[in-house]
């Protein structure tokens, strides 16, 4: 009997532990929420969403994490946002679209005037989310799929197949070839490679008088293309194009190689591809290659900030391969992260300075100068960047054979 | 181990699952604290706990398969992308109902895991692992390139949010009450099952399916309809993966989270309906610890140019506490609950 109550005993007691508990961690809990501050606040936080150290780590782990180390920095010391310290925040993925969501609704609680979110396979997730909560984000390239309908996305370099276009106006009109221009697409099977295949750029490309005539995938983290480019060998291109990034541009250039078009064909690739630091993992297979940079260049140590990124790179002993362009791209998203926050303030004061109140300024964005140099603004209705310029590698570095020119409009035909 | 005192005096007590009344408390206070969690959580750990109770629906099916039926698969998250594909479609491009979507999608998930399950008459073991794996090639492959005008192809499908009598579950908090209840019928369904006819034919395989066959047991049906069962659990949460999610891409259902499924299992114990939950529970946590924990062991490294250097050391300390856990308990969470309730019944005359 004393036994049965002491059973009976226990278990009041477990169960008023177990409520206890509850209570306990209801009150921590709410510690931790904290309230909105009204007006100026001693920093500005902003959030940033990206695979830091999963598959994409190539093009956006350490390019990002210099990026935002050197920004706030930059920034901070230039006067930081109307006087405001801006602090950049990472949360990284590892590609892990959970993760993203769950480090999103955080995020989103605390209602962030402005979120940078990295990879497009993210911004495909929340996008309808971003426009529920009325934050504005900025992203760092754009498909088809992210960018229509019009959301609360801005991308800060001009949309993948709009970059194309560019390079196509100008293998048209400046390139040695007349006549109709044979075309090779071998491209990675996934988002990225995919995003130039729409039908907008197929009419655009039988616009120019060019013939595709070979379209190849191969997948994004093989090691090896030879076949696919055996096949394209055999239809005789004169252009091959390929949007690859960081490993894949290795991959791609070896495949060419191997089937013995490096030395035959004019080769094209996009923004995340063309770059010192693929040159230098291609070992010289790279020279050459033409493509569409739609920020600086490391080299251009004129503009006042890249020459202050530069010589912080060499007093820190970093790798110089490490200022390049994905580093250039993380870099120009914070730049604007900060100015369209600072004309938000500027235009409504820190009161008022919400998701809504960003949204407006980045609608309204037009001939931005950043940095004093890169031209910059939202297309009519779009949320991509502009302007690009094409490049061209000579002895492993970009260097520029066009001045800043509006890419393309190559928004499907339901959106014009 | 019956608690002190506690007589089973009819069948239907012998074989129940809630035995006692403190257990009927304990059981309606553990379903309180489920249903007030939203309230207490952070929105971050509300999303985590989303994504746990879809977890815990998958590795329920897996649980089956692989604690109860001893086959294996390595193909668990290519069914799921089977029944997220199916609810995304049915529901964005068809508009139906996701009452409709769900079975519906576990069903689609059940037969196409049929097919891969086939194999498993002719082999067992490795090779049938290898079978399976080529699920996790086949259906990405079927669903990027067949179709795309349907499927989205590479690009994710939006999935609308799901919708019951005018009430939207487009936030964390609305769809914590849509997953939390189909997580507790389909713990409840398998925790049945496996005290079924079913369930002990499933561990006769498991056990010797020389001996089984011998017993009279279909080992083929049976085999088939654990693979069966199994995905039709991952088509489910894979349907509600693409309802919480709002937009699906193959590539959320990679081989990496097939292996990650059956992590689960083994940390929170083979053959535990209990110890399936524990082992989702434990691996997301700790994962969601070393991201918590990562920022502060990088005073321990010693300093170099490159910056991020603590973002690595998180899945480090993931893995290692993975395979601490699976060293010193290769038995599972499950054991040492079960350990637990012995010591807490006869405490304090362990005598």
């Amino acid at each position: 009997m004393k036994e049965r109550r002491n059973a009976e005993m226990k278990k009041r007691i477990i169960l008023v532990v177990l409520l206890v508990s509850i209570f306990v961690c209801c009150g921590v809990v709410s510690v931790f929420r904290g309230e909105a501050q009204a007006g100026p606040p001693s920093e500005i936080v902003v959030n940033l969403i990206g695979d830091i150290t999963g598959p994409y780590a190539p093009s956006t782990g350490a390019a990002c994490l210099f990026a935002i180390k050197d920004m706030e920095k930059y920034i901070n010391s230039h006067g930081g946002v109307r006087g405001v310290k801006i602090r950049f925040v990472v949360h990284d993925t590892r590609n892990k679209r959970d993760v993203a969501i769950s480090k999103y609704a955080e995020i989103s609680a605390q209602k962030p005037p402005l979120i940078v979110v990295l990879q497009v396979a993210d911004v495909e997730v929340l996008k309808e989310r971003l426009a529920e909560d009325k934050i504005p984000a900025l992203g760092v390239g754009g498909t088809d799929k992210t960018n229509w309908p019009v959301g609360w996305v801005f991308q800060t370099t001009p949309a993948y197949n709009d970059q194309f276009a560019l390079f196509l106006d100008w293998l048209r009109s400046d390139w040695k070839k007349t006549g109709r221009i044979k075309l090779a697409l071998v491209c990675p099977d996934f988002p990225y490679g995919h995003s130039i295949f729409t039908p907008t750029v197929d009419d655009y490309i039988k616009k120019k008088d060019i013939d595709v005539v070979a379209k190849e995938f191969f997948p994004p983290f093989d090691l090896d293309a030879t076949t696919q480019f055996g096949r394209v060998a055999r239809s005789k291109p004169d252009v091959i194009y390929s949007m690859t990034i960081a490993g894949q541009v290795r991959v791609a250039l070896k495949g060419a190689e191997s089937a013995g078009l490096i030395e035959s064909v004019l080769y094209g690739m996009g923004c995340w591809g063309i770059d010192r630091t693929t040159a230098k993992l291609t070992g010289g297979l790279m020279e050459g290659v033409v493509g569409v940079a739609p920020v600086w260049l490391p080299s251009e140590t004129h503009i006042p900030m890249i020459k202050e990124l530069v010589d912080n790179f060499e007093k820190e002993k970093r790798p110089p391969e490490n200022n390049n362009g994905p580093y250039a791209i993380h870099c120009i998203v914070k730049v604007i992260a900060a100015e369209a926050l600072s004309k938000t303030v500027e235009r409504v004061g820190w009161d008022k300075l919400n998701g809504e109140e960003v949204y407006k300024t980045l609608v309204g964005t037009k001939e931005w100068k950043v940095l004093g140099v890169m031209p910059f603004q939202f297309g009519t209705n779009s949320r991509c960047s502009l302007f690009g310029r094409m490049v061209k590698i000579k002895s492993g570095e970009p260097v520029p054979i066009s001045s800043w020119l509006p890419c393309p409009d190559m928004r499907p035909v339901q959106f014009r | 181990m019956r608690p002190s005192g506690v007589f089973d005096e009819r069948y239907e007590d012998d074989i129940a699952i809630v035995r006692t009344k403190s257990h009927w408390g304990l059981l309606f206070a553990l379903l309180g604290l489920l249903f007030t969690l939203p309230s207490i959580l952070t929105p971050h750990f509300l999303a985590t706990a989303n994504h746990i109770g879809i977890s815990i629906i998958a590795c329920q099916g897996l649980s089956i398969l692989m604690g109860y039926t001893g086959q294996m698969s390595i193909g668990h998250a290519a069914f799921m992308m089977v029944g997220a594909y199916t609810a995304g479609i049915l529901s964005a491009k068809a508009g139906w109902p996701f009452l409709i979507t769900i079975p519906v999608s576990g069903l689609s998930a059940g037969v196409v895991g049929l097919i891969f399950g086939i194999p498993s008459i002719r082999i067992k073991g490795f090779y049938l692992a290898m079978a399976t794996l080529s699920a996790q090639f086949i259906i990405p492959w079927l669903i990027d390139h067949v179709r795309v005008d349907i499927t989205g192809g590479v690009f994710s499908l939006v999935v609308p949010p799901p919708k019951l009598g005018g009430i939207v579950f487009n936030t964390q908090f609305k769809m914590f009450y849509l997953i939390m209840p189909i997580v507790i019928l389909i713990t409840f369904f398998a925790k049945n099952l496996v005290r079924s006819v079913i369930g002990r034919a499933f561990v006769a395989i498991r056990d010797n399916d020389l001996a089984a066959e011998v017993m009279g047991i279909n080992v083929f049906r049976y085999k088939l309809l654990s693979f069966f069962i199994c995905s039709f659990f991952a088509g489910v949460a894979g349907a509600l993966w693409a309802y919480w999610l709002r937009a699906i891409n193959t590539e959320h259902f990679t081989l990496k989270e097939s292996v990650w499924y059956i992590g689960m299992i083994i940390t929170g114990g083979m053959g535990s309906t209990a110890g399936t939950i524990f082992g989702v529970i434990y691996v997301t946590m700790l994962d969601e610890f070393a991201r918590v924990i990562a920022p502060h062991l990088g005073g321990v490294l010693p300093p170099t140019a490159s910056v991020g250097a603590e973002l690595a050391l998180q899945p480090i300390f993931f893995g290692i506490g993975i395979l601490l856990f699976v060293i010193f308990e290769p038995r599972g969470i499950a054991h040492r609950w079960e350990m637990f309730k012995a010591y807490y019944r006869l405490w304090p005359f362990s005598y």
